[in-house]
């Protein structure tokens, strides 16, 4: 989720949270190649209870925090979900909830409506069950229509996602008819980002520039079609842009990510990055975790940015890419984003590119690794 | 191609399924609320939406407007329909002719 809030706020020296991100468990039925969870799942089975979330919602909308997405993992396996939306629910919060609908979700539907969930986001992984289940690791595709279709059925606003890839690429006309089929309210075409099993995946996942041009041509043609019927989100992938993402619309300006064992990260891919250790709900407020903590503030404002970003006169517009792909790529969390055609590290990305070649997946694991 | 679903001033509209119309306690603004995005409101587009409840067609919106305000009803009309248009483009509201 790098969009930013479009509410035309400028940027101030005490930013406010809009977004808080509840991964209330690493649990998953799926085992996607492309998860955006860290590597090391195994080691991280701690999961917050029941009284800590409602003090973390609390303590969100107290900030500024006006929407909450609650995902995972997979939020259902939760037996304190309903609760957990009912809370943010009463607190004025758009509620939104990321699931596979597995398991049970259908059951579910009534107490999470009671609830006041706002949107259902249910992504697809292609537009075949053999396809999706080799991605997915598991047979769960018809499922998820299944579950989809329920959502709207009982009069829920649906967002269907698609993580996109080398392997579902070409299949972007059926999954537009798929979301008109489904009369989803907005359809999330989204590139892979290339953090945690994704780029562990990488070579194996990322397409070629044709594939991307010509989807991107899909897209925006089809996005004309269903102007004023259905939103649709096309967004090229950074490894093909030569400008990096604005990842989160700046460290620690908009967002603000929960993990299972309570950790209080600016960004999805922030669990390995130095500094973040301390970062967590259970040992601090959240008012000072994002006011006041290092892990916060170490890449707010433009003090921290090396060359080519610190003259660069895109900084305040892509604020030097995603701190944590600079890290994982370069293990230097202060470089460029290695997407940027300026970066030093540029050629890592040509590199990438041109050695995408690879079909060897690696799903998803709880397991330790033998 | 399909062309653009145009509004009227006949039609009534009403947020989407999927937007919330929210007070904002930090900001004393109104914020329209939808997946993954926000819009702060000025109080002129706040109070367009609030009275687009699918009880009200878009005349009838902006005759009420006018009235409050003491302005010219066409005037508001031409407002409040390009100001529902955009969002009707955005899927941000439904309208029933």
């Amino acid at each position: 989720m790098s969009e930013p809030l479009d509410s035309g706020v400028p940027r101030s020296a005490t930013p406010r949270p809009y977004v808080l991100v509840a991964e209330l468990t690493y649990r998953c039925p799926l085992r996607c190649v492309y998860c955006s969870n860290p590597l090391d799942l195994h080691r991280r089975r701690t999961e917050l209870d029941t009284a800590t979330w409602l003090r973390v919602l609390n303590e969100a909308e107290a900030l500024g925090v006006m929407q909450v997405s609650f995902s995972g993992g997979e939020p259902l396996l939760r037996d304190d979900l309903e609760q957990l939306i009912g809370q943010a629910h009463s607190l004025g919060l758009y509620t939104n909830l990321a699931t596979s609908g597995i398991p049970k979700g259908h059951e579910r539907l009534a107490g999470l409506q009671q609830a006041g969930i706002d949107n259902i986001q249910v992504s697809v992984q292609d537009i075949s069950a053999s396809g999706a289940t080799r991605i997915a690791g598991g047979d769960f595709h018809d499922a998820k229509l299944d579950f989809a279709a329920r959502v709207k059925a009982a009069g829920l606003p649906l967002t269907l996602n698609v993580v996109l890839h080398r392997h579902n690429l070409d299949h972007l006309e059926r999954f537009i008819a798929l979301a008109e089929a489904l009369q989803a309210d907005r359809l999330e075409l989204a590139n892979t980002q290339y953090q945690g099993w994704a780029l562990l995946n990488r070579a194996a996942l990322l397409p070629t520039r044709e594939q991307l041009q010509r989807a991107r041509e899909v897209a925006t043609a089809a996005r004309e079609r269903l102007k004023g019927r259905m939103e649709l989100l096309f967004v090229m992938p950074d490894y093909y842009s030569d400008r990096p993402k604005p990842c989160m619309a700046g460290w620690g300006q908009r967002f603000l990510l929960i993990a299972p064992d309570g950790r209080a990260l600016p960004c999805h891919g922030a669990h390995d990055l130095p500094g973040m250790a301390d970062s967590n709900v259970q040992t601090h407020s959240l008012q000072w975790l994002w006011q006041d903590s290092p892990a916060f503030n170490l890449f707010r404002g433009e003090a921290w940015m090396p060359e080519p970003c610190r003259s660069c006169e895109r900084r305040a517009l892509d604020f030097g890419g995603c701190r944590c792909q600079a890290y994982a790529l370069t293990g230097d969390a202060t470089q460029t984003d290695p997407t940027c055609a300026l970066a030093p590290a540029h050629e890592l990305i040509v590199t990438a590119r041109a050695q995408a070649e690879s079909s060897e997946l690696q799903y998803r694991s709880m397991a330790t690794p033998t | 191609m399909l062309t653009r679903a145009m509004l009227t001033r006949s039609d009534t509209p009403r947020l989407a399924g999927k937007v919330r119309l929210r007070f904002d306690r930090h900001s004393g603004q109104h914020l329209l609320l939808y997946p993954e995005r926000g819009m702060q409101l000025d109080a002129h587009a706040a109070e367009i939406l609030q009275l687009c409840d699918g009880s009200r067609t878009i005349a009838a919106v902006a005759a009420e407007l006018a009235q409050r305000h003491h302005h010219a009803a066409e005037r508001v009309e031409s407002d409040v329909l390009n100001f529902l248009q955009q969002l009707q483009d955005r899927c941000l509201i439904e309208a029933t002719p």
